[in-house]
């Protein structure tokens, strides 16, 4: 059974994977439960994490794969005492009905806020499209994200 | 050493937890799981992949040496290959992990010819910074290949290997590519259509000319969704034109020319070869392409559909072409 080392929102991690287990099975596994398994095929973008920065389905990736890798999820890029400012916006917009898409969404928007910090309404629309919302709320979602970018 | 203080306190039976604290500053926290994590993954209500072992070669040999005991799966990317172990269509026993083959990742330009990596992403291909405007069959998948993680995980190899209607097959085809195959034992060379690798082969590397003068290339498709994998209907296309706008040379895919099969239209080209893009021959153009595909129905679209758009399709790829390199 292979023993992996990686970061996960900064702390280090050294433990024994099988090869089944996908990053996504590793990372509820330890409870980052903001990982949210939808299609398990690339399609919904809930369980969208950043791996060295890039964005990536965990449910496409296996734990192996993501050996010496520093992993980001929800969870390291805001608390509930210290909210990152899309967590903010997303609250002032009511931009989360169930909320089930929304931890994907926030990784999806925080990945392009880091490479894009003034994007425009369609970058913004079209990066999303690697994200489902079943809820349908994608207006505030979108509104949201433009207020984090400081553009409202 | 008085002012280093480790902490060591258990959260539960596991994990173990290490956190290193030097002049009261917090130097390193550590997580060793002395027990396998996914013994509580049923309890999650997270599905499984199906069990098997896997490998993590370093090095193009090593990988050789594991395709030439037999019985092996590579895994690139895992776009295509996870979900179908997830729905039950792949059932590997060993998989080969390509992630630590850093040696198969590379885009390079050399002596008139551009080499492509087997592992090359395809975000790789659209953000390197190698490829002009002429290349924009290439620049296109930044906009019609999947979703933003399915082009950073998705590799070139995988995609070639998966074969059916995938886009770089299509789009490698029409930029005149040739596909190295290797094995312990040797190598050879394929086109990027219809690839049938053998258990032991892998696919090492792409390779293309440069683009020449008055040339360049397009990529459509047409889908349900603007993030869908599978489109309805996808064309690419290379043109050449002379110095008097005729076509100098033209090579044209589409994602099914027969049945579910993509190709080459062959007759269609030669309808084009030494003409000009006017409407007349456009519109005879049209009834030749006509003639030369029967793609398949099914739940995405009709037969009769598909042969509409794919006409609309390579029309307006081949006046996008023709526009840019007169412009
Ligand atoms: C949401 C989503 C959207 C998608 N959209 C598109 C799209 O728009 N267009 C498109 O064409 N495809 C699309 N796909 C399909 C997919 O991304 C590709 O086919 C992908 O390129 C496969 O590459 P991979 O590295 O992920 O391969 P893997 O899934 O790792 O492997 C696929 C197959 O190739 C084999 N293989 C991998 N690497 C090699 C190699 N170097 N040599 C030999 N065999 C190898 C594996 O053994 C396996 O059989 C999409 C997939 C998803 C999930
Ligand atoms: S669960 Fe991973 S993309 Fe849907
Ligand atoms: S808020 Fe319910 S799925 Fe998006």
């Amino acid at each position: 059974m292979p023993k992996i080392g990686l970061r996960i929102n900064g702390v280090q991690v050294i433990t024994e994977v099988r090869g089944r287990d996908r990053l996504i099975d590793l990372l509820r596994g330890m409870g980052f439960m903001s990982v949210k398994e939808g299609c398990s095929a690339g399609d919904c973008g809930s369980c969208n994490v950043l791996v060295n920065g890039e964005l990536v389905n965990s449910c496409l990736m296996l734990a192996v794969q993501a050996r010496g890798c520093e992993i980001l999820t929800l969870e390291g890029i805001g608390t509930e005492e210290k909210p990152h400012r899309l967590q903010l916006a997303f609250v002032d917009f009511a931009a989360s009905q169930c909320g089930y898409c929304i931890p994907g969404i926030i990784v999806t928007a925080k990945y392009l806020l880091d490479r894009n910090p003034n994007p425009t309404e369609e970058e913004i629309r079209r990066i999303l499209t690697a994200n489902i919302c079943r809820c349908g709320g994608y207006t505030r979602i979108v509104e949201a994200v433009k207020k984090a970018a400081g553009a409202i | 050493m008085s002012d280093v203080n480790i902490t060591y306190v258990f959260v539960a039976d596991w994990p173990a937890y290490l956190r290193i604290v030097v002049a009261g500053r917090v130097q390193r926290d550590y997580f060793f799981f002395s027990k396998l994590i996914t013994d509580r993954l049923t309890a999650n209500g997270v599905r499984e992949l199906p069990d098997f072992s896997i490998f993590t070669p370093e090095s193009l040999d090593e990988v050789l040496d594991l395709l030439a005991r037999g019985g092996m799966t590579l895994l690139a990317g895992g776009t295509d290959l996870i979900p179908m172990m997830k729905r039950g269509k792949a059932s590997p026993v060993y998989v080969v992990d390509l992630s630590g083959v850093s040696s198969l990742r590379y885009i390079r330009r050399e002596k008139g010819y551009f080499l492509i990596g087997g592992r090359a992403t395809v975000k790789d291909l659209v953000e390197c910074g190698l490829f002009d405007e002429r290349y924009g069959a290439i620049k296109l998948l930044g906009r019609y290949f999947g979703v933003e993680p399915t082009r950073v995980m998705a590799t070139v190899g995988g995609n070639l290997a998966s074969g059916g209607e995938r886009d770089l097959p299509q789009i490698l085809e029409v930029l005149g590519a040739r596909v190295k195959l290797v094995r312990k034992e040797g190598s050879r060379v394929a086109g990027p259509l219809g690839l049938q690798l053998a258990g032991d082969e892998i696919i090492s590397e792409i390779v293309f000319p440069e683009l020449g003068v008055r040339t360049y290339t397009w990529f459509s498709k047409f889908e349900k969704r603007a993030a869908n994998g599978i489109g309805v209907v996808t064309a690419a296309v290379y043109l050449k034109l002379g110095e008097d706008g005729s076509v100098d040379d033209v090579r044209l895919t589409l994602n099914r020319v027969r049945g579910r099969t993509p190709g080459r239209l062959y007759k269609t080209e030669k309808a084009l070869r030494d003409g000009r893009l006017d409407d007349d021959t456009l519109s005879h153009v049209m009834e030749v392409l006509d003639d030369e595909i029967s793609p398949a129905s099914d739940f995405r679209a009709s037969a009769s559909f598909r042969k509409h758009i794919s006409k609309v399709l390579v029309v307006r790829s081949l006046m996008e072409c023709a526009r840019r390199i007169m412009a």
